[in-house]
């Protein structure tokens, strides 16, 4: 699902943020990313979600070379995948319902149908109450689900979460790791970036260390 | 209740591309009047022909054949003693008092005045009249003749000079429009970095992006297209007033419908185009 090969990813100065990071996800994996602040983890989140092109190396993600990509393909690449930003990026003047199902009417999907499955994943969610609600109103742990529900909508075979559990209490980030977990049952690729070592602990599951743009840990928890 | 920022920024759009549209059409009224009004001019060409004498039967005869000759709509006739006493009123008018040069008077001459009010191009109205001239030409006491069309041939260098300054105006203003909606819809742009960003991030393509914003500056062209067209009704009537003083006719200064489409699909295409660069830029 994911490789990436001698990739290397500098910025004008120059600042080294990547150096010869090589990576391979397979479908239906469930990894945890992890690294002090500055030590590219962002970078890393940026290039696999197509926002930010390696400098040199190789970088397949979800079947497309995103070191060769055209722009005008790029849209393409993003609807293949689900992400949830630690900022949520959801919009305030549409309601929940909306926000969820933005990916679907991206796609071209009919209104109707879509507001159905928003509406059905929603229910799923526990959030059916707040779907005519705007985001505004909604506390952190509310939002985050929310975002998740909007990354899992058009059901990708990759998700990537940027510090899904960030601001919240460990119970709620309990819920949204479980809700992630579940979703590799399915045979999504979840890829999660996270500071929280306790939970990465708990879970037993892949986990990268990186450190000055270079992956110095690689395996279970 | 606080009104969004968003809507102040469209009804000042709306407002502003509202104005500078009025003055699009003003110009365009102006320019299209002075046109239809040297066209309205050259048509009336008047051949004033002056005789020594009173107009004696030949004369009047060959006047009265002009009109089937040459298909002329209007043949006046001012006899010596009609020119005299149409001085003595001017002079009274003018002066107060009665002209005391006799001399004067006498040697006013009789004269005809032949209108030309067919549909010919100048041209041919030149032709028609250098013939009637030369037919003229068979009285002996033809004395001389004025063709006036003097102050059509300086309604037509008007006309040129009032084109090239509208053009020019026209040109100006279509450009300081695009500058103002531009601004003002990436102002409303600005509005909704949020929402460029979560579309782009999520996968959508530069055009779903921008439609939206397009969707809205052309219905901000609409409402200006609708508000403007009611204010230059307005202005028109007042064209008309002074276009009526000058050359009476009803065709003056009319904006067909074919011309109003065409220049409210510019302004409103206008607008959809400055959306798209706008929001371009943005994702940029």
């Amino acid at each position: 699902m994911i490789e990436l090969s001698h990739a290397y990813k500098t910025f004008p100065g120059p600042v080294h943020a990547l150096r010869n990071v090589d990576l391979h996800i397979q479908k239906g994996e469930f990894v945890f990313l992890t690294g002090p602040s500055g030590a590219g983890k962002t970078t890393l989140f940026k290039i696999l979600c197509g926002f930010e092109d390696v400098s040199s190396g190789k970088a397949q993600v979800a079947g497309f070379n995103l070191d060769q990509i055209k722009s005008s393909a790029k849209p393409l690449f993003r609807r293949k995948i689900g992400v949830v930003f630690q900022d949520f990026k959801l919009i305030s003047d549409k309601t929940t319902l909306e926000n969820v199902v933005l990916p679907l009417i991206i796609q071209g999907e009919k209104r109707k149908t879509a507001l159905e499955k928003g509406e059905a994943l929603l229910e799923k969610l526990g959030l059916i109450e707040r779907r005519n609600l705007s985001p505004d109103v909604l506390s952190g742990g509310e939002l985050q689900r929310i975002a998740i529900a909007r990354a899992l909508i058009h059901q990708p075979p990759l998700i990537m979460a940027d510090e899904p559990t960030g601001n919240l209490d460990p119970e709620r980030s309990e819920e949204i790791i479980n809700l992630l977990e579940n979703c590799t049952q399915k045979g999504t690729t979840v890829f999660v970036i996270t500071h929280d070592h306790e939970m990465v602990r708990r879970r037993k599951k892949r986990v990268i260390t990186i450190k000055n743009g270079e992956i110095v840990k690689d395996g279970r928890a | 209740m606080v009104v969004p920022k968003k809507w102040i920024l469209m009804m000042m759009t709306t407002v502003v591309l509202s104005i500078c549209m009025v003055f699009v059409l003003a110009l365009y009224l102006g320019a299209k009047t002075v046109h239809q009004m040297t066209q309205e001019a050259q048509r009336n060409v008047k051949l004033e022909i002056f005789f020594k004498e009173d107009l004696g039967d030949g004369e009047l005869r060959w006047i009265d054949s002009l009109k089937t000759k040459f298909e002329i709509q209007e043949i006046s006739l001012v006899s010596k003693a009609q020119a005299q006493s149409l001085f003595v009123e001017l002079m009274k008018a003018d002066w107060g008092a009665m002209a005391e040069d006799e001399q004067l008077l006498k040697s006013l001459p009789s004269s005809a005045i032949i209108q030309f009010h067919d549909e010919l191009k100048s041209e041919t109205l030149n032709s028609v009249t250098q013939k009637v001239v030369n037919e003229a030409n068979q009285f002996l006491n033809y004395d001389s003749y004025i063709f006036q069309k003097d102050w059509a041939q300086w309604l037509a260098t008007y006309k040129k000079f009032i084109s090239e300054i509208s053009y020019g105006f026209g040109l100006f203003i279509a450009l300081l429009i695009f500058l103002i909606v531009s601004n003002l819809n990436r102002s409303l742009i600005f509005q909704n970095l949020k929402e460029i960003e979560v579309y782009h991030l999520i996968g959508a393509t530069d055009w779903q992006i921008a439609r939206p914003f397009m969707i809205r500056a052309i219905n901000i062209g609409l409402v200006s297209i609708v508000i403007s067209m009611g204010l230059t009704v307005a202005l028109r009537k007042l064209i008309l007033l002074k276009a009526n003083e000058i050359v009476p006719s009803e065709k003056i200064a009319s904006l067909g419908m074919i011309e109003f489409f065409v220049i409210a699909a510019l302004m409103i295409l206008l607008c959809g185009l400055s959306a798209k660069i706008c929001v371009k830029d943005q994702i940029k």
